[in-house]
């Protein structure tokens, strides 16, 4: 078992987050500009102020149940509260066996998908914000719920070296199933290359999106996988139990291209069309560089709206 | 197609074509190996490309498996026949077919006094010189004849056709261009390109058959157009025709002998006998006491020499009078040659006959009014009209004769097949025996003549004569009597004639003498129903009784080897008035018999080239061909078939040579009746067509109106120079394979950059 610091460590690149403070001096704060457009809803959560009431759904917390409405109607009614904290960021990252993946020299996709994970824990919880991490595959496989003590970063480092990346993926089930436990009007990252039905992730996505949520869709993939470099008689063997294939590897490369393009091109469109932001992240391109061309965009497009 | 290989050993080099294969099976085994994410899109992209990866990964195997092949092959140095279609990828071998005109007309001698054939020759040694076996050149060497000959098959052995081409001779024949080029057209032009030379004098018998008959015969004229349309369908093979004219300009001194024959044809021992000789001078000048022999029986020394004139262009008649003896006419048959010195063209210029000579014609004439007293009897007056003249100062008669009554005919007394005619007169009824000897007599050579009159039954006649499906001898059914004999009653009906030119009545085609057989009166006569279906029979006389459906007097109908002639009133003056008519009746009896027995000349006159057939009465021993040059080729075949009660003998066929030739025949010892132990010789005259010694050409410009749109070339010497361009050319299949080669290493290499380009995309 790694030292708590290691798993610290291992997830968070000093110079990243080097890079990504200084942006948050200099541009005010990133987060802020990741948080941006959520800032004007009002937030629900724990408060003083009474803000709604909503049915109660198995799971909640019977310390939030009206009594008095229950004594009235003989229904189960949760109370609502403004909540102090202004978000929860929710990362949801890919444990599937096909993100094991990498490329020569490059690290693995769930690697770099756990760094953005981590790098984005860490600013959220840097501003005092809540952060919670689902780890999925067929399922959610772990789940830390939110919270915004600075310890947390632990907790979901820790959960992350758990990730055993065998199953395949269902996004579609995950993303339903997930949708559930998130608290209502927070930031979903979900951090995944995407190797699945786009209908069934889109279809995941639409979910969150009628709860209300904010999804930040990264796509994680190799250099590999977008350029496909491989010029010989080649045996690829399919992970996520897909069967193995020989074949002159030239010869396949341009329908292979079409495919996956296809394939991205209506994730894309998809996301589009439900408002949610869709980013490819090669896992060769410095994380600081993709992570702040991100961010600052999303500050910029914040400060319009 | 037959491949032949310069270095065969080679050819073990096409087993390297395992090599590709085996580059190809280890590429499919040697791989890397990745774990790899992106599966499902790579699955999508093989299920899409699968089938044109496999296509085109075999069609790159194909060609490189090719190359190897293609390589080893070329080294072994293949070449192919020309008839291969390979041989296109050879232009530089040569296929030559040579077609020499071996018509007699060849056998002209030229001014320098070499015969046309001989020029031939040297021309078409000329095309051989440029010939050679070892690049595989072919030749194929067809004489234009009738019918056409092939004297050397396709072959790339030079040095073979050139002995086929030295051992050439003139045919005695004509050439039938048709079947020549329907020949080439069937068994020799093929895909292959050909140059086919044709070397020819152009004589205009062969170029435009029918010219020279009557130019308003339209058989003649469609004759004449028939050459043209097979030449065409020869051109559309791929060949290039060259027509080698070997002819003479000059005019030739040429005298050709058309006919030879006896006068009359009947010979008849005791009687005179002159011999016709027509020749046909075509020698553009006239010519004075032209000599010439008459040969008669191979006498050679004792040959008679004419002297006589004939015309430019025009026909003189030569005559040789004879009498044979009686003992001639024991002999099978005699012979006649009319011989001419020779001229330019030597094959025209002997002329052969063969004729039997009779002892004197017999007659059995039966008479249905059979008298005792010779004046009292129906056939009294036809007997006097054949023996006219009881003079025995005028030596013997023509016709011997026979009269008896029909009991005795029918009651098999007499044979028919015994006489040379045979007459029926008023004979009430023929019994079925008697009918079928009779039909077999005539059949097989003899003359009947018939007679009607008031105690014919014409049921039996139907029946046995005519019989149900008009097969039988009589030419016409017999239907009612017409007409009134007895006293008092002036019914009378006369003669019509159509065609005064049938042999029965060209006496009378005189036009003083036309209206004496139509001045006859007829009283009283059978009509007669000729069979629709009957193309055979012809009505020589019709009468006048009704204008609608004219009654026949005279009709005739050949019936195998023999012939019928029906006259349907009486042979005596009771129905019609011959009495008051023997310029008619004389004349007409005389022809008719004459007629009758006319003895089948072209049983023993043949054309080169005609098959020779003779029958017997019993199976000789030992047949033998005496040939004109005295050798004897012996039959060995023994008769097969049987035709009118007679032995049919083997054809013979082998008669190219004109001349005389014997049939030799021995019986055996103990054979059948007269002809045991007997052995007799028999002639056979066998002739030129005359046809072909016209020796007017077509010359180029009438053979481009006669031939249009027939693409020929015109030479008169082969070109030398063509010879050595051919030379020049020199090589072999290998280096079209070569080229093949370099052609198929570029496709690869196309190819392969092709795939690949498309596979690496300009999208990523």
């Amino acid at each position: 078992m790694p030292s708590p610091m290691e798993s610290y460590r291992r997830y968070l690149d000093p110079r990243v987050l080097d890079k990504l403070g200084r942006l948050e001096l200099k541009a005010r704060t990133a987060v802020e500009g990741f948080m941006a457009g959520l800032h004007r809803s009002p937030h629900r959560g724990v408060s003083v102020e009474f803000a709604e009431h909503r049915e109660y759904v198995p799971g909640d917390d019977l310390r939030h149940l009206d009594w008095r409405i229950f004594g009235r109607t003989d229904r189960f009614y949760i109370k609502r509260y403004e909540e102090e904290t202004n978000l929860t960021l929710s990362l949801v990252l890919d444990a599937s066996e096909s993100m094991s993946y990498a490329g020569p020299g490059q690290v693995s996709k769930f690697r770099y998908g756990a760094m953005v994970a981590a790098t984005l824990a860490y600013l959220v919880l840097k501003n005092r914000d809540a952060a919670a991490l689902a780890l999925t595959d067929v399922g959610v496989e772990q789940w830390v719920p939110p919270a915004t003590k600075p310890s947390h970063l632990l907790a979901i480092t820790r959960a992350i070296d758990k990730a055993e990346l065998v199953r395949r993926t269902d996004p579609g089930l995950v993303l339903k199933e997930l949708s559930a436990k998130l608290p209502p009007r927070s930031v979903v990252a979900v951090i995944s290359d995407l190797f699945a039905a786009p209908d069934r992730i889109l279809a995941g996505v639409r979910e969150l999106r009628t709860r209300r949520q904010d999804v930040i869709v990264f796509h994680v993939l190799d250099r590999d996988e977008i350029e496909f470099p491989f010029d010989r008689m080649t045996r690829f063997e399919g992970l996520e139990g897909l069967a193995p294939l020989v074949a002159d590897a030239k010869a396949l490369r341009l329908a292979y291209l079409r495919a996956f393009e296809a394939h991205q091109e209506l994730i894309r469109k998809g996301c589009l069309r439900h408002g949610v932001d869709f980013q490819v992240l090669p896992t060769d391109t410095p994380l600081d560089v993709a992570l702040t061309s991100y961010l600052s965009l999303r500050a910029k497009r914040g400060a319009r709206r | 197609m037959s491949l032949s290989f310069g270095n065969g050993a080679l050819l073990w080099g096409v087993l390297l074509l395992v090599v590709p294969l085996l580059i190809h099976l280890l590429n499919r085994r040697r791989y890397r190996v990745v774990r790899w994410a992106a599966q499902e899109f790579l699955l999508e992209a093989f299920k899409r490309t699968r089938r044109r990866l496999t296509l085109e990964s075999l069609l790159l195997l194909l060609l490189r498996c090719l190359l190897v092949v293609l390589l080893a092959l070329a080294l072994a140095q293949p070449f192919v026949p020309s008839s291969s279609p390979l041989s296109l990828f050879s232009p530089a071998q040569r296929d030559v077919v040579l077609v020499i005109d071996t018509s007699y007309s060849m056998g002209r001698r030229a001014a320098g006094g070499e015969a046309l054939l001989e020029r031939a020759k040297a021309q078409a040694g000329r095309v051989l010189d440029g010939l050679s076996s070892e690049r595989g050149d072919q030749v194929t060497v067809v004489a234009l004849a009738d019918p056409p000959r092939l004297l050397h098959s396709v072959t790339t052995d030079v040095a073979r056709a050139r002995e086929a081409v030295e051992r050439l001779a003139p045919d005695w024949r004509g050439a039938d261009l048709v079947r020549t080029l329907d020949y080439l057209t069937e068994n020799v032009l093929g895909d292959a390109h050909k140059e086919v030379y044709v070397l020819t004098d152009l004589q205009r018998e062969t170029f435009h058959p029918g010219a020279s008959a009557a130019p308003e015969s339209a058989a003649a004229a469609e004759a004449a157009a028939t050459p043209a349309s097979a030449w065409r369908v020869a051109a559309e093979h791929d060949c290039r025709f060259t027509l080698v004219d070997v002819g003479e300009e000059a005019e030739a001194h040429n005298l050709a002998v058309e006919e030879l024959l006896p006068r009359p044809e009947n010979v008849v021992a005791g009687e005179v006998v002159s011999f016709t000789a027509t020749v046909r001078n075509r020698t553009p000048r006239d010519l004075r006491a032209v000599p010439a022999t008459f040969v008669i029986d191979g006498q050679r020394e004792q040959g008679r020499r004419v002297t006589f004139d004939a015309p430019a262009g025009g026909v003189a008649v030569v005559e040789c009078s004879t009498i044979f003896r009686a003992s001639d006419a024991a002999r099978a048959n005699h012979t006649v040659e009319f011989l001419l010195e020779e001229d330019d063209l030597p094959a025209d210029d002997r002329r052969f006959l063969a004729f039997p000579v009779h002892q004197a014609v017999s007659v059995l004439l039966v008479d249905g009014d059979f008298a005792p007293e010779p004046e009292l009897r129906e056939t009294a007056l036809l007997c006097d009209m054949l023996n006219p003249s009881l003079d025995p100062e005028t030596g013997g008669t023509v016709f011997r004769l026979r009269v008896v009554d029909d009991r005795r005919f029918n009651g098999r007394a007499e044979d028919p097949a015994d006489y040379d005619l045979i007459v029926l007169a008023n004979v009430a009824r023929i019994d079925a025996e008697a009918a079928r000897r009779l039909d077999d007599a005539v059949r097989a050579g003899r003359g009947l003549l018939v007679f009607l009159g008031d105690l014919v039954d014409a049921r039996s006649y139907n029946e046995r004569l005519h019989r149900a499906d008009g097969a039988g001898l009589l030419p016409a059914r017999l239907l009612e009597a017409r007409g009134d004999v007895r006293e008092g009653s002036d019914a009378v009906f006369f003669p019509l004639v159509d065609d005064f030119q049938h042999p029965l009545l060209r006496v009378f085609s005189d036009p003083e003498l036309r209206q004496n057989p139509t001045s006859v009166p007829i009283r009283r006569f059978f009509r007669t129903e000729v069979s629709s279906k009957d193309q055979a029979t012809a009505v020589i006389m019709k009468l006048n009784d009704d204008p609608a459906a004219p009654g026949a007097l005279l009709l005739e109908k050949p019936a195998g080897r023999g012939r019928v002639v029906l006259f349907t009133t009486t042979a005596d003056s009771a129905w019609a008035g011959w009495l008051d008519n023997i310029e008619t009746y004389l004349p007409l009896m005389q022809e008719t018999a004459y007629y009758l027995t006319l003895p089948d000349l072209s049983l023993f006159n043949l054309k080169v080239g005609d098959a020779l057939r003779r029958t017997t009465e019993s199976i000789p021993a030992e047949v033998c061909v005496l040939r004109p040059d005295a050798s004897r080729d012996p039959i060995r075949d023994t008769p097969r078939e049987m035709e009118y009660g007679e032995f049919v003998l083997p054809a013979y066929r082998a008669t190219g040579v004109p001349g005389l030739y014997g049939l030799e025949l021995t019986y055996p010892l103990s054979g059948a009746g007269s002809d045991a132990g007997r052995r007799e010789v028999e002639h056979f005259a066998v002739n030129v067509d005359v046809a072909e010694s016209d020796l007017a050409r077509v010359e180029e410009p009438a053979f481009r109106t006669l031939y249009p749109g027939v693409e020929v070339a015109f030479a008169t010497e082969i070109d030398a120079r063509q010879v050595e361009q051919a030379e020049a050319r020199a090589g072999e299949l290998w280096r079209a394979m070569l080229w093949a080669l370099v052609g198929l290493l570029a496709a690869e290499m196309a190819l392969a950059w092709w795939f690949g380009r498309q596979f690496r995309g300009g999208g990523a």
